[in-house]
């Protein structure tokens, strides 16, 4: 079916919406300052993404990797912790569940293979401009980071036990956030995958 | 752990208020599926709380928790009047100043700042809040005032009074000390002036007077913004017409531009925000071209007093009366001669018994019908 999406352009669809989603964050956080960001036409809607070269490279290392771990299935939950450099205590943290759906077709994981699902790219990018917008919208009950440009941020993938990690990947605790509160956003879904968000928070 | 889902809110994410302190969406939710008679109740509940305060307990705690319970139950925000933030915080406010336990409360400092961050819509208001803890010692060792205040200083250009701020707040040592250094070091960044310690001195004070060389304050800004507005446009500005402002609460004429009486209360936003206040634009700086100066005799009214009269020549002398005749050349004649004097009504006066009348030598019915003299008595060729 024209427009639907295979296993390949699934993943690239959900490691792209990590890389807008991340820079998201940062900005409306303020983790980084407001002039390390551009606008960029995304999903329909106007997002903030970053323009600092050694963020960027950060981010597409990591992001690479996930891509690679949700590709062969060994990935399902993708955290971005947001850290306070004073006391290394955990401000924020936004979770992200990555749920593999049935198995698919033989064609699975083959580049240009397609889908028989009736789930299109149009419909899924609908979606994710809802859980973006409704992301935009948690600064109504997240409190301001009060401690402006004294902040860092973390990513925890979660894998398999056995999966292959490199070096630059270290192992951690889950830095949850204790006694503090959890919001549910929407979720978004391709073919083969679902993608649904939250936030901990502590006011 | 408490959990929610946004997808309520999701309706109201436009219009939602963000909060410094954040919110509990959970309570939010829960706030939104009450009945409007239940909220009713749980208003009048903290009401009676506050009715029978004692300063025994915790006064303050009370009322954040209304204010709290306000901010979820009122997510578009406290601006409207019918949410009643804005009342209970100024009543907050007001009710513990003076509290020795609550000088350096983070909660009541932060209470102050989230104050002045959301009600207070002007920066000339902002800078009197601040102004007003800073005098009062209201958070002088909560280094949260300090931030946002020399935030603010910051924003507004004054970067010497800002890094000034900062050294008092070291000097204090004031709790996270390395919040203070960290934005000393951001300061120092962006500045390389020397700080000679009279910036912030000279910031405060010209704050506190409302007259300056027995001016009153907003006299002389509005004629600064009046010049600056006219070398802008380069025409004439005319000031429109005062709006009447009834002033019954505040018979202190000379307190118009600052929201207080000597800095020991602060009136709340509804008496300042009253209509036609004349809001300070700016400050009052070293080099500003005032204009010349009156002294507050000038201003004040003049109104039972006698004026001295001052001596000119036309004193006591009356002007000339003409009366322009037409001439046969078609050139009129303006005449210096008050024919009214002469014909009075259907009567004809010479000279000598006009000036008979005007001594009571002659009865104004005495005279007698004469033929009406056509000529003047002595025409003068004045101009054609």
């Amino acid at each position: 079916m024209e427009g639907s999406i295979a296993l390949k352009g699934s993943t690239r669809l959900i490691t792209e919406f990590f890389e807008y989603s991340i820079s998201t964050i940062l900005y409306q956080r303020g983790v980084y300052p407001e002039e390390d960001f551009s606008k960029v036409k995304k999903y329909d809607i106007t997002l903030m993404k970053t323009v600092d070269d050694e963020l960027k490279t950060y981010i597409r290392k990591i992001l690479i990797q996930v891509h690679n771990w949700v590709l062969g299935g060994k990935c399902h939950k993708l955290v971005i912790c947001i850290i306070d450099k004073d006391d290394g205590s955990v401000t924020e943290r936004w979770a992200f569940d990555i749920v593999r759906l049935a198995a698919r077709t033989e064609a699975d994981g083959q580049e240009g293979a397609v889908s028989t699902s009736e789930q299109s790219v149009e419909e899924t990018r609908k979606q994710i401009r809802a859980l973006i917008r409704q992301i935009t919208a948690s600064v109504t009950f997240l409190p301001e980071l009060s401690n402006e440009g004294n902040y860092t941020f973390n990513v925890l993938a979660y894998t398999d036990a056995y999966t292959n990690v490199p070096m630059e990947w270290g192992d951690s605790d889950s830095k949850e956030i204790e006694g503090g509160e959890v919001v549910q956003f929407k979720n978004f879904s391709t073919n083969d995958h679902k993608v649904s968000a939250e936030v901990s928070y502590r006011f | 752990m408490k959990r929610s889902a946004f997808e309520p809110l999701e309706g109201e994410k436009e219009n939602a208020v963000a909060l410094v302190g954040g919110r509990s969406l959970a309570r939010v939710v829960a706030l939104r599926a009450a009945a409007p008679r239940e909220l009713g109740a749980m208003r009048e509940q903290f009401e009676s709380r506050l009715a029978s305060l004692d300063f025994e307990g915790d006064p303050l705690a009370v009322f954040l928790e209304y204010i709290a319970w306000i901010k979820d139950a009122v997510v578009q925000g406290g601006m409207s009047r019918a949410s009643g933030l804005l009342e209970v915080t100024e009543r907050c406010l007001m009710y513990c100043q003076g509290e020795e336990r609550y000088g350096n409360d983070e909660r009541y400092v932060r209470l102050w700042l989230e104050y002045a961050w959301t009600f207070c819509g002007d920066d000339a208001d902002r800078r009197d809040v601040y102004v007003f803890m800073f005098r009062n010692g209201i958070g002088s060792q909560v280094a949260a005032y300090y931030d946002q205040f020399s935030k603010w200083l910051y924003a507004m250009g004054k970067t010497e009074e800002c890094l000034q701020l900062l050294r008092t707040a070291q000097a204090r040592r004031v709790q996270p000390e390395n919040l203070i250094v960290r934005r000393l070091g951001q300061l120092a960044q962006s500045t390389s002036s020397d700080v000679d310690g009279t910036a912030m001195a000279q910031y405060f004070s010209e704050s506190n007077p409302p007259t300056i060389l027995s001016r009153r304050r907003d006299l002389l800004q509005q004629e600064h913004r009046e010049r600056q507005l006219q070398s802008q446009s380069g025409s004439t500005r005319t000031s429109s017409s005062g709006i009447f402002r009834d002033d019954d609460d505040d018979d202190d004429t000379n307190d118009e531009t600052t929201p207080h009486k000597g800095w020991s209360f602060l009136r709340s936003k509804r008496q300042r925000d009253k209509e036609n206040r004349a809001l300070p634009q700016g400050v009052i700086e070293r080099g500003m071209n005032l204009g010349t100066l009156d002294t507050l005799d000038n201003t004040v009214s003049t109104a039972g007093k006698t004026k001295m009269a001052i001596f000119h020549d036309s004193l006591g002398r009356s002007d000339p009366v003409y009366t322009t005749l037409p001439s046969c050349d078609d050139k009129s004649e303006k005449i210096d001669c008050n024919f009214a004097l002469v014909y009075d009504q259907d009567e004809e006066y010479s000279i000598e018994m006009i000036l008979a009348v005007s001594r009571g030598l002659l009865a104004a019915g005495y005279c007698h019908k004469r033929r009406r003299l056509k000529p003047a008595a002595r025409p003068v060729r004045m101009h054609t």
